[in-house]
């Protein structure tokens, strides 16, 4: 990150301001969540102070915080995964090294995806602020409102006090500061009064972090006069380059503008998720299918594979993703928590004890050359678990099972696992009656265990005649529970059972 | 599984198939409950294997007299585990028990917030 550089993006109800402002290269990060205490204390009016070990710091407290903890501690991995990008060439790209194992395990844990982390940005910024409406809590526009209204009265008075100069192409070291890094990565030059025909981008809407798309030509320079009543010094800093009615469409850097919903309403995310910074595509997080920054005018039909042939979604199509992710976003938060409490509790307090004997640290390249070690021991760990007992198809290959599995009209279940599960070669040994008895004791099984999930599709469907069209059957979980011991069955499977009920 | 972080340092997280099958067949069905989503069973069960062997380290390091523990302790940090191992075979410590002790309670703990 060149000194100088700086972007914006939000996360969830919160909006960061990076920039790396001195030649120490140090990190400065300003959040909307902790604006009142930057704003505290600080001779220069600009305390932007938050270092990549702080941030880290705040990452762990976030993981004990009761309230929203599976969310938080994801939006706030997000926070520090852009950090890394930006600061990827950075003097200080060392620190992020030791952070990016931490980083890309959170990120792993929480459901996210370590390559498109733009897309998630987009998704958490639709689940918190869905959150964060229902909850009551402050909602994102709110907060970027305020957050803006300080930030702007810091800057200019940094501005005046010479700390930060945007009115300078390029500072003393001769680093071009004409330039501001999107959250996305791509650049913007700062005042730029000028754009020739092939660099046009139809900047007459603007995509916000959560998706909605803002008409933002519809201010007239009226309206924008009026909205800059309050900051004279932001029209100031506005006006350092010329307005246009052929500009007013442009890329150029705005700080002022403010944009409107297409139907003519202002919306509670007028103020811009992070975006706005630009006047432009002011996507906090490049969300998957908008309008990049590189000014895409693709269509949905554009090649979705590279970030400038991403077409831009409808705001219907937007939603439904949006919907889409939260349901998988939500599971994932279910099963994260509680896989949380039952391992990384334990796992902790034997990494602690660990490091009580003299373990220096516990890192990747050691646990898998832990695990592997293990995985080594056969025979032992062929009782891991207590399980000594040899596989009744040991030594066979086993046929892949679907998880998805659509029935063919008039099938049921008893059919599909008599014909799908237990009709594959290693199992071609069963008679019919052997399979019709297991089938048996798998549902009866099932009705004694109504409110385990993992019988749902069983009990569901066991009486049923047919299977409604369109239902995916799994069939490896099938497999799974005609294949674990049952104390019921004396500790034998559904299928040894069966086969020898004694 | 292959996950690539920014660096382009790959990080190859060995899939199940090192355990037995059955382990894992059960284990997939009792976590159910914990997530629907197979990919994060699949996840977990790793998880609870790496417990399963860091609680056994730890307990051979317990095991081990003092001057071979602190042997030991610096062959880890190290990263040179199968030497860890030898020194134990060595000292006598049969591992099988261990594992199979420290396997039944984890997974203990594992089925019990499933059954909530």
């Amino acid at each position: 990150m060149l000194q100088g550089q700086q972007f914006l993006f939000s996360v969830g109800n919160e909006v960061y301001f990076v920039h790396n402002q001195n030649s120490m290269n140090e990190l400065k990060v300003e959040s909307s969540e902790t604006e009142k205490t930057t704003m505290e204390g600080n001779a220069n009016g600009v305390d932007l102070s938050m270092r990549l070990d702080e941030l880290q710091r705040r990452i762990e407290r976030a993981k004990t915080l009761d309230e929203n903890a599976s969310s938080r501690p994801f939006e706030l991995y997000v926070v520090a995964k852009k950090l890394a990008e930006v600061l990827m060439g950075s003097k200080i790209a060392g620190e992020i090294l030791d952070n990016q194992e931490v980083i890309n395990n959170a990120i792993a844990e929480n459901g996210g995806d370590v390559n498109n982390i733009a897309e998630n940005s987009v998704i958490v910024d639709a689940v918190a602020k869905d959150t964060a409406m229902q909850e009551s809590v402050l909602s994102p526009g709110d907060a970027v409102r305020s957050w803006r209204e300080n930030y702007y009265k810091a800057v200019n008075t940094a501005n005046e006090k010479g700390v930060i100069d945007f009115s300078k192409k390029e500072d003393e070291e001769g680093v071009d500061m004409s330039y501001v890094q999107m959250a996305d990565g791509s650049l913007y030059e700062n005042n730029k009064t000028e754009k020739t025909a092939e660099e046009s981008v139809d900047m007459s809407y603007v995509q916000m972090a959560d998706g909605t798309l803002y008409n933002s030509v519809e201010q007239s320079n009226d309206e924008r006069v009026e909205s800059n009543a309050g900051h004279p010094e932001i029209t100031n800093f506005a006006s350092t380059s010329e307005k246009s009615e052929e500009t007013k469409s442009s890329d150029r850097y705005e700080w002022n503008d403010i944009v409107r919903p297409l139907d003519g309403e202002v919306d509670d995310n007028g103020a811009g998720g992070g975006g706005n910074y630009g006047g432009n595509n002011g996507n906090g997080g490049s969300g998957g299918g908008g309008n990049n920054g590189g000014g895409n005018e693709g269509g949905p039909d554009s090649d979705e594979s590279s970030p400038e042939g991403r077409g831009r979604l409808t705001e219907e199509e937007y939603d439904s993703k949006v919907e889409d992710w939260k349901k998988v976003v939500g599971a994932m938060r279910v099963a994260t928590e509680r896989r949380e409490k039952i391992i990384n509790d334990h796992e902790n307090r034997i990494i602690w004890k660990l490091k009580n004997l003299g373990l220096k640290k516990m890192t990747t390249p050691l646990r898998l050359k832990i695990r592997k070690s293990f995985s080594n021991l056969k025979e032992k760990t062929k009782n891991l678990f207590g399980f000594g007992k040899k596989k009744v198809y040991e030594g066979t290959v086993e046929t892949p099972l679907l998880q998805e599995y659509f029935p063919q009209p008039g099938e049921n279940l008893s059919t599909i696992i008599k014909e799908q599960v237990l009709g594959v070669p290693e199992m071609s040994t069963l008679t019919q009656e052997q399979k019709d008895t297991i089938v048996q004791n798998l549902f009866t099984y099932a009705k004694k265990n109504p409110y385990m999930s993992m019988f749902d599709q069983v009990n569901t469907f066991s009486d049923a005649e047919s299977i409604p069209s369109g239902t995916a059957i799994d069939l490896q979980m099938i497999k799974r529970l005609i294949s674990f011991p049952v104390d019921e069955f004396g500790n034998k499977t559904i299928i040894e059972y069966s086969n020898n009920p004694s | 599984m292959v996950i690539k972080p920014l660096l382009n340092i790959v990080i190859i997280l060995p899939s199940p198939k090192f355990m037995n099958q059955e382990i894992i067949n059960k284990l997939h069905a009792v976590l159910y409950t914990v997530s629907p989503l197979a990919s994060e069973r699949d996840r977990m069960i790793e998880e609870i294997g790496d417990t399963v062997w860091l609680e056994t380290i730890e307990q051979i390091l317990v095991r081990l007299p003092e001057d071979r523990r602190a042997e030991a302790i610096a062959l880890l940090n190290e990263d040179e585990v199968e030497k860890v191992l030898e020194i134990a075979e060595r000292e006598a410590i049969d591992i099988t028990p261990i594992l199979e002790d420290i396997s039944k309670n984890i997974l203990n703990e594992v089925l019990l917030p499933a059954k909530e």
